[in-house]
């Protein structure tokens, strides 16, 4: 069956990712003597363009991909988005989550020759965390009020408040640590994004933006095991995916960010190049507003769940590249507990609206105009017209649709709401407390449930004031439970990210997060 | 003529103040907001209220025009919101680019158009009549994203014969401007065809031929330039079609241009971007426009202009 | 003045007369015009798939079945099914009525605006003349894709709205046709002898303008039609068209969009139904200008 064979391709993704040590360093010994022959450019071509170069003044994945090339954070995220160590050793957590100390790697060089130090460290975080260099990542590392240098190599944070969170915060992309040499301060913090300079394996060279960044291989890159395998690297903005596939086929690309569901199978049937799975850290769900009749009836809300086959519509617009949700985290988050399922049962739905006193109605959903939510909201819209309730699809342009989803509550129309996260953290807190928080209720932040359940705010207070992890990791549990059963949204699914690789080259992936990951590409 | 062609000049500068009139009230009537783009979706308000009083979205509408348009009589079209270059920086770095994408399926269409249409006007109502016709048909009904997928599909896929997309020598030209042609060739075609009927039915052609000179004597050295008239109407229009045009052919060959820098720009509400693309999408149509203006009194000595 | 009401009089009734045989020689033209005719023959087939749809469509065409996506055409489904599982063939069926709704209304609307802002502007020429056009040249000047995000933004996504932006769309190319055939019929004789005996603007307009463009007006605006139509199938492949579920062509076209190569007919047969329309309503059009004024330049 399906799922028997995407778990196979899924072992041979990770094969070809090269994450058992052995075959990987088998592939690079065959590699090296055929090196100097060999064409050393990666060409990659990804759906759009970067918007920046600078970690702390970015939040999209197109421009994170490219910058993970050039920068490395304190701590990473591996291929499963568990988090690894980077530029710091080690690092320790106070148990009440509001100091963190860090012990950093010794004999780092930035690009332009400065050294990495606790006193760089310091530097990049006092620049995010100052408003007057109006970097957009200020609000995610804005809690952190101090940064201390303890000695050379060893630095030392303090936050506001708890943040059981914090660690993983540092993971996120936009903790990619800049030279404190290139990277100005206040109107000219800005200019650096567009000639970054960091520590990773490869260098900036040139961006011209609509065309392609050009980066090349930092000679001296502080780990040799690590270090950059090809020359250079190109980086092209494709947003139509048949050219990007195009470009694959005819050997102008050797790597594609994004391959649609429908398309899957053009890559596969092609001779020189193959489809690279992973598994992503992304939910989709229907929010329902909670505060707005008749979704404020627990029982409607769960009818809606009842409603739908989630595995037929996976099975049919997303080509099967999906898993039906039983948490609103997807299991590669931090976090994450199994919790419960609603099966597809319009019986039951249908009983559940009628002891709700509720016999049909009229209600509207909200979706971008993107290929596959059109595809979704029509599904949707046919299934829960079987129990009787009448859906009317307004699918927005993004900007359009964001600027009515962030309507404070007495002015918003929003009923029901297609909408896909993931939290870039990799922890449970960025995939609960923005989306169901009393706090996140619109125009504050992305609870577009407008649900206000204070048994769950507390849970989510409880996890983030410790830097226990077991006492998270239950107070997360618990949280999750209580989301199920409560029904703020129709629960649908995590998907599957979807790259497309050359058989020429290898080690190249995407993320669970959506985020490009290049540095490791290398010739056969 | 002199005095109207002054006349004509003078009156683009009122023109372009409307344009940008109209594209800031647009612009702002459109539902959207940049800061909250720009911050991300994870924001807290918090954060996009600093950003919007960054980007200066906080002032009154009119003080917002006014200042815009005060920079850019000294030559400034502000910073794009989104990427923080130079709204001229990014705009100099895609303007050649579509200009020449644009000139190549111009000068395509004018080849295949013209041609087309003679031949079916010289010879109506034969099979190469109707063959060119239906083709032109066919044209015109296209989608270009297809067409541009089907040709980078034949001709860089399957046969390698040109690259798939991108910018660089003539060979990267050649299968986008033949998808943003083709359609304004099927127009051309047209259009020549009809009016070359029509000229050749009137009596001053039928008279030459009577008096014996050679048919074609008579096509090229009188009835065409006749004809042109309606074309070149027809080609002052479509080059405008075709700029708006370039957006999908741009989106689909990944150019480079001004057509995809502007989608984009809509996509994330960068005011001074889109102001300043339409600025100068609209100063290029308006002069092409006056260029056919003129060309019509060249063609057709029975227009004049002093006294209109 | 009587003599010359007399004289316009008579002349009018001449007029009349002449116009009479003219509409029945064009009618005579146009059924010996066999593209003419065949295309006559496709739009008629459009209109009856249009008013008869739930007659002629095997099912629903908004009922979905999941575990039927995206099949290949067969006895069951004559063109396949879409991803969700739904008749393509309904759908087209379906979408007659949608297509040509937005043809007639966009191009009539659009000849309507355009026309009178025309006759205006050829007519009259100086001020008035270069306000209209500056306009038109401004509302050229702005891309499609602006001026339906900015349209629609501002009354709304759904069927009518992208009628209206179609027409928007069309009224530049009405105005400057109509204002072109004003110009050069201006300077025709028998215009300028009504003027000098005295007939009002308004009754020149009237009398000798509009019948002169009328020709022209009808042709213009059955090309149009087939201009509209694809018009509003890239406002759907734009995602700015119809809501779904509506079965709009140009939606159906760009929901296809990623099966080209993999399961063609999903795009192809929506894509050969707006062809067909838009080859009928061209013919159609070709053959009514040279039925009605073998002269006009289109």
């Amino acid at each position: 069956m399906t799922t028997e064979t995407k778990r196979i391709s899924r072992r041979k993704f990770f094969r070809l990712a090269g994450m058992s040590a052995a075959p990987a360093a088998g592939a690079e010994a065959a590699a090296a003597p055929a090196a100097a022959a060999q064409p050393t450019e990666i060409v990659i071509a990804q759906y759009a363009d970067l918007v920046s170069l600078d970690p702390q003044h970015t939040n999209d994945n197109a421009s994170y991909g490219p910058e993970k090339l050039m920068f490395e954070g304190l701590i990473g995220f591996n291929e499963k988005m568990e988090m690894e160590a980077m530029l710091a050793e080690r690092w320790e957590a106070s148990d009440d989550a509001t100091t963190f100390t860090f012990y950093l790697r010794k004999g780092i060089k930035f690009h332009d020759g400065a050294p990495f130090n606790a006193e760089a460290v310091k530097y990049n975080f006092d620049r995010v965390t100052n408003p007057d260099n109006k970097l957009i990542r200020y609000g995610l590392y804005r809690i952190i009020e101090k940064t201390e240098v303890i000695d050379e190599y060893t630095v030392k944070f303090t936050t506001s408040e708890p943040f059981g969170a914090m660690l993983a915060t540092f993971a996120h992309p936009a903790g990619g640590i800049v030279s404190p040499l290139a990277a100005k301060l206040g109107e000219e913090a800005l200019e650096f994004g567009k000639a970054p300079v960091g520590t990773g394996p490869y260098k900036f060279v040139e961006w011209v933006p609509g065309d392609h960044l050009t980066v090349e291989k930092f000679a001296d890159y502080w780990n040799p095991e690590q270090a950059g395998k090809v020359d250079r690297f190109i980086i092209k903005p494709v947003p139509e995916a048949g050219t990007r596939i195009s470009m694959l086929q005819a050997g102008d690309a050797q790597f594609i960010n994004q391959v649609p569901y429908p398309q899957v199978e053009l890559v596969k049937g092609s001779s020189d190049a193959s489809i690279v799975e992973n598994e992503s850290v992304y939910t989709y769900w229907v929010a329902m507003n909670t505060q707005k009749e008749p979704f404020t009836d627990k029982r409607v809300r769960q009818a809606l769940n009842y409603a739908i086959d989630k595995q037929a519509i996976i099975d049919s617009v997303l080509a099967g590249y999906g898993q039906v949700i039983d948490s609103p985290l997807a299991p590669r988050v931090w976090g994450y507990k199994s919790t419960r399922t609603y099966e597809y049962d319009p019986e039951k739905a249908k009983a559940l609206l009628a002891e709700a006193g509720v016999s049909g109605f009229k209600t509207t959903l909200w979706a971008s105009d993107a290929t596959d939510a059109k595809q979704v909201s029509v599904a949707i819209q046919g299934q829960l017209a079987d129990i009787g309730v009448e859906v009317e699809i307004m699918n927005m342009e993004a900007a359009t649709l964001n600027a009515e989803r962030f309507k404070p509550p007495e002015e918003n129309q929003s009923m029901l709401n297609f909408a896909g996260w993931s939290p870039s953290t990799g922890d449970a807190d960025w995939g609960l407390r923005p989306l169901l928080s009393k706090e996140s209720i619109p125009p504050v932040s992305f609870n577009l449930a407008f649900w206000d359940n204070p048994e769950f705010d507390e849970q989510i207070k409880t996890a983030l004031g410790t830097a226990d992890e077991a006492v998270r990791l239950e107070a997360y549990a618990k949280a999750q439970e209580i989301v199920m059963e409560e029904a703020p949204w129709i629960f649908l699914w995590r998907t599957t990210v979807l790259g497309g690789i050359s058989n020429k080259v290898g080690d190249m992936w995407i993320q669970p997060d959506g985020i490009g990951y290049y540095r490791k590409g290398y010739y056969k | 003529m002199f005095t109207y062609l002054l006349r004509r000049l003078v009156i683009i500068i009122p023109t372009l103040i409307g344009v940008s009139i109209a594209v800031f009230l647009l612009l702002h009537m459109v539902p959207g907001d940049p800061a909250r783009l720009m911050a991300g979706l994870d924001a807290t308000q918090a954060d996009v209220e600093m950003l919007r009083e960054s980007l200066g979205l906080n002032r009154p509408l009119p003080e917002q025009y006014f200042m815009w348009l005060g920079n850019l009589l000294q030559g400034n079209m502000g910073r794009s919101t989104r990427t923080h270059n130079l709204v001229t920086y990014e705009i100099g770095l895609r303007l050649p680019a579509t200009a020449q994408l644009t000139l190549v399926s111009i000068v395509i269409a004018v080849i295949i158009g013209l041609s087309a249409g003679i031949i079916a006007a010289t010879r109506r109502n034969s099979a190469w009549d109707y063959t060119s016709m239906i083709v032109a048909l066919l044209g015109i009904c296209t989608p270009s994203f297809w067409l541009g997928l089907m040709l980078m599909w034949i001709f860089a896929v399957e046969l390698r014969w040109l690259p798939t997309s991108g910018r660089g020598d003539w060979r990267h030209l050649v299968l986008p401007g033949i998808t943003l042609g083709v359609g304004a060739a099927a127009i051309i075609a047209r259009v020549t065809r009809s009016s070359l009927l029509e000229v050749l039915n009137q009596d001053y052609i039928r008279t030459a031929k009577a008096k014996g000179l050679r048919e074609q004597v008579v096509i090229y050295r009188h009835a065409l330039k006749n004809a042109l008239i309606p074309v070149v109407t027809v080609i002052g229009l479509e080059f405008g079609f075709l700029l708006a045009g370039a957006v999908i052919t741009e989106t689909v060959f990944a150019y480079p241009g001004v057509g995809r820098l502007l989608v984009d720009s809509i996509a994330f509400r960068d005011y001074p971007m889109v102001q300043g693309i339409l600025l100068i999408l609209a100063a290029q149509f308006v002069l092409v426009n006056l260029l056919v203006d003129l060309l019509y009194a060249w063609l057709d000595p029975r227009i004049h202009y002093d006294n209109g | 003045m009587t003599t010359v009401d007399a004289t316009a009089a008579a002349a009018n009734l001449v007029l009349a007369q002449r116009s009479r045989s003219l509409w029945r020689d064009a009618w005579a033209r146009l059924i010996r015009n066999r593209a003419a005719v065949f295309g006559g023959v496709i739009v008629l087939l459009l209109i009856i798939a249009g008013l008869a749809a739930p007659l002629l469509a095997p099912y629903s065409p908004i009922k979905q079945d999941l575990r039927n996506s995206v099949k290949p055409p067969s006895m069951q489904h004559l063109l396949g099914t879409d991803v969700h599982g739904r008749d393509i063939f309904s759908r087209i069926i379906y979408g007659a009525s949608y297509s040509l709704r937005i043809g007639f209304l966009g191009a009539f609307l659009a000849g309507l605006i355009g026309s009178v802002l025309g006759l205006i502007s050829g007519f009259y020429g100086g001020l008035a003349d270069l306000l209209i056009m500056r306009f038109m040249d401004i509302l050229l000047a702005f891309p499609g894709l602006l001026l339906a995000i900015a349209i629609i933004a501002a009354i709304g996504p759904g069927l009518n709205n992208v009628i209206i932006a179609v027409a928007i769309f069309s009224v530049p190319t009405f105005t400057r046709v109509v204002r072109g055939s004003v110009l050069s019929v201006r300077q025709n004789e028998y215009i300028v002898a009504a003027r000098t005996v005295g007939a009002t603007d308004n009754r020149i307009m009237r009398l000798h303008l509009f019948p002169n463009i009328l020709a022209p007006l009808i042709v213009l605006v059955t090309m149009r039609i087939a201009t509209a139509i694809l018009t509003a199938a890239s406002l759907s492949f734009l995602g700015l068209g119809a809501q779904p579920p509506t079965p709009e062509w140009g939606a159906m076209l760009s929901d296809g969009r990623d099966y080209l190569v993999l399961a063609p007919h999903v795009a192809a047969f929506p894509g050969l139904a707006i062809l067909l329309a838009v080859l009928g309503f061209n013919l159609l059009g070709d053959g009514l200008r040279d039925a009605l004024d073998p002269r006009m330049r289109l």
